[in-house]
C-alpha cells in the first residue's frame, strides 16, 4: 500500500505542475483539462477510499499552493470527488472507453456543484462555476475525451508497480 | 479492467476518507477569514522549486522545437528593425527636446519629478492550475524584494500596461492575481476626458473588463478608443498604467452612472515576462485600497 501511495503522490504532484505549467498553453476556449481530478477518481476506483481519498487530499493541497483559491478548497473538493468516486471500488467494470468518459464527465460536473455548495457556505471569497457559461462545458467536454487515455497510461504504471510488489514479496 | 471484490477498509481506517474532507474543510474556514497565510506560503516555496524546473524543462523543448523557425524570422524582424532604429533615433531626438522643455515647465508650474519605482524583473512560470481561478505565477519572490500587494506592470508592443498585484509570494516563487480576475478592482481614469471610475475584471482573460461608477457626465467626452488608466487614488497602483481601451458605452436609466466596457491594454496570454513594482509599503497600501474601495462602493450604491 504504502508504495502505491507514494506512486499516486508523485503522479498526482507531477500532474498538478504540468497543468500549470504546460497546460496554458493547449487550453480551448479559455478551459483547460484537470488531469489531477481525472488521475484522483481513478486512484479511488482502483485503490478504495483510503488510498483514494488521500490521494485527493494531498492532490488538493498541492494545487492550493498554487492557486488563489483559499487553502482548502481544492483539498476539500478532490477528496470528496476521491471518496464518491471510491464506492464504485469493486462494483463496476471500468472499459477502455464508455465507463472512462462517463466518469470524466460526471466528476467535472461533480466538481462544479461541489464548489457551487461550498462558494454559498463560505461566501464569496470562493469562485464557482458558472453552469451557462462556456468554461465549464469545455471543461467537462475535455476531460471526457482525455479520461480514456489518462486511465490507460495509470492502468500501466500500475501494473508495473504491482509486478514488481509481487517479485519482491 | 476486471471488477474487484468490495470490502471496504475496516477499522479506524474506515474514517480516513471523513477525516481528511473535514480537515480540508477546516482549512477553508481558516484560510478564508485569513487566520493564516502561511500553509499558502509554505506551499508556494516548495511548490515553487518544482514549478520553476518543469517551466524550464517546458521552455527548453519549446525553445528547441521552435528555434529554427525563430532563426527564419529573425532575420526578417532584423531588416525590418533596421529601418525602424532609424526613425526611432529621429523620435529620439525629438523625445529628448521635448522631455528637457517638459522638465523646464514643471519646473516654473512648480510641479514634483514623475515618481520612478524600481522594477524587479520576472519570467512567467505557469498560471493557476484550475479554471476557476485565475493567477499567474514568476519566478522571483521574497528574495528577489517582491512583496504581498506589489503592482505589476508589462511592456508588450510598446505599451506599459498593468497586469496586476502579487498576492502571495514564497521565497523564489509568487503569485499575481490579473486585472481580469473577478476579485481585482483598479481605480481608474478616463486619459482623454480625466473622469474616474472603477475597473474590475470578469474572471477570463478572454472578455473584457468593466468600468463603473463613471459619471453620466463622461458621456460626452468619452469614445470608443481612448484610454483607460490607472488613477493611483487606491494608493495600491501607481497613477497613469494603462489599463485598456474603451470598447462600449452604456448608460442605463436606472443608474446615476456609466457602464463602460475597456478592451485590456495587454494580451494576458502572451505575456512572458514582467516588472514587479517595489512600492513601499504594500500591505498598508492595500489597507487603505480596501478602505477606499469599498467608501467609493458605499457612496455608489453598490458593492465593490
Amino acid at each position: 500500500m504504502m508504495l502505491r501511495l507514494v506512486v499516486s503522490v508523485v503522479i498526482l504532484v507531477g500532474l498538478s505542475l504540468i497543468q500549470a505549467t504546460w497546460l496554458p498553453s493547449i487550453a480551448i476556449l479559455g478551459a483547460r483539462p484537470d488531469l489531477g481530478l481525472l488521475a484522483v477518481v481513478w486512484l479511488a476506483y482502483r485503490n478504495g477510499p483510503v488510498e483514494g481519498s488521500a490521494a485527493g487530499f494531498i492532490s488538493g493541497l498541492v494545487d492550493d499552493a498554487m492557486s488563489a483559491a483559499p487553502f482548502g478548497f481544492n483539498a476539500a473538493v478532490k477528496t470528496l470527488s476521491a471518496w464518491l468516486a471510491s464506492f464504485l471500488h469493486g462494483s463496476i467494470q471500468l472499459d477502455r472507453v464508455i465507463m472512462p468518459v462517463l466518469l470524466g464527465a460526471a466528476t467535472t460536473l461533480f466538481k462544479a456543484v461541489w464548489s457551487t455548495f461550498l462558494a454559498l457556505l463560505f461566501g464569496n471569497q470562493l469562485a464557482s462555476y458558472d453552469f451557462g457559461g462556456r468554461i465549464l462545458w469545455v471543461e467537462t467536454a475535455y476531460n471526457a475525451v482525455l479520461a480514456p487515455i489518462l486511465f490507460a497510461i495509470l492502468g500501466g504504471i500500475f501494473s508495473i508497480v504491482d509486478s514488481k510488489r509481487r517479485n519482491a514479496s | 479492467m476486471a471488477a474487484r471484490q468490495g470490502r471496504g477498509p475496516d477499522g479506524p481506517q474506515r474514517f480516513l476518507p471523513l477525516f481528511l474532507v473535514a480537515a480540508s474543510l477546516l482549512s477553508l474556514v481558516i484560510s478564508t477569514r485569513s487566520l493564516l497565510g502561511m500553509p499558502e506560503r509554505i506551499g508556494l516555496t516548495v511548490i515553487g522549486v518544482f514549478e520553476r524546473g518543469f517551466s524550464a524543462v517546458g521552455n527548453f523543448v519549446g525553445d528547441t522545437a521552435l528555434s529554427i523557425r525563430s532563426l527564419q524570422r529573425l532575420r526578417g524582424d532584423y531588416e525590418a528593425l533596421l529601418e525602424k532604429t532609424k526613425d526611432m533615433e529621429k523620435l529620439q531626438r525629438d523625445f529628448a527636446g521635448l522631455e528637457a522643455e517638459n522638465d523646464r515647465l514643471r519646473g516654473q508650474l512648480g510641479f514634483a519629478q514623475t515618481l520612478v519605482l524600481p522594477e524587479v524583473a520576472a519570467r512567467v512560470i505557469g498560471k493557476d492550475p484550475g479554471n476557476l481561478y485565475s493567477t499567474i505565477t514568476i519566478d522571483k519572490g521574497i528574495e528577489s524584494g517582491i512583496r504581498k500587494n506589489m503592482p505589476v506592470i508589462a511592456w508588450q508592443d510598446g505599451v506599459r500596461g498593468l497586469v496586476g498585484r502579487v498576492i502571495e509570494s514564497g521565497q523564489g516563487t509568487s503569485v499575481i492575481v490579473p486585472l481580469f480576475n473577478s476579485s481585482s478592482f483598479v481605480a481608474a481614469r478616463l486619459a482623454k476626458s480625466r473622469f474616474e471610475g472603477l475597473l474590475s475584471g470578469k474572471g477570463s482573460e478572454d472578455e473584457v473588463l468593466d468600468m463603473a461608477y463613471v459619471s453620466k457626465r463622461a458621456l460626452d467626452d468619452t469614445q470608443p478608443g481612448d484610454l483607460v488608466i490607472s488613477s493611483g487614488l487606491d494608493s495600491l497602483y501607481p497613477p497613469d498604467l494603462a489599463l485598456g481601451r474603451v470598447k462600449r458605452i452604456d448608460q442605463p436609466e436606472y443608474q446615476t452612472s456609466l457602464d463602460i466596457e475597456v478592451e485590456p491594454i495587454l494580451d494576458f496570454s502572451r505575456i512572458e515576462y514582467v516588472f514587479v513594482l517595489e512600492t513601499g509599503d504594500s500591505t498598508q497600501a492595500a489597507a487603505s485600497a480596501a478602505t477606499s474601495l469599498s467608501a467609493a462602493g458605499a457612496a455608489a450604491g453598490g458593492t465593490p
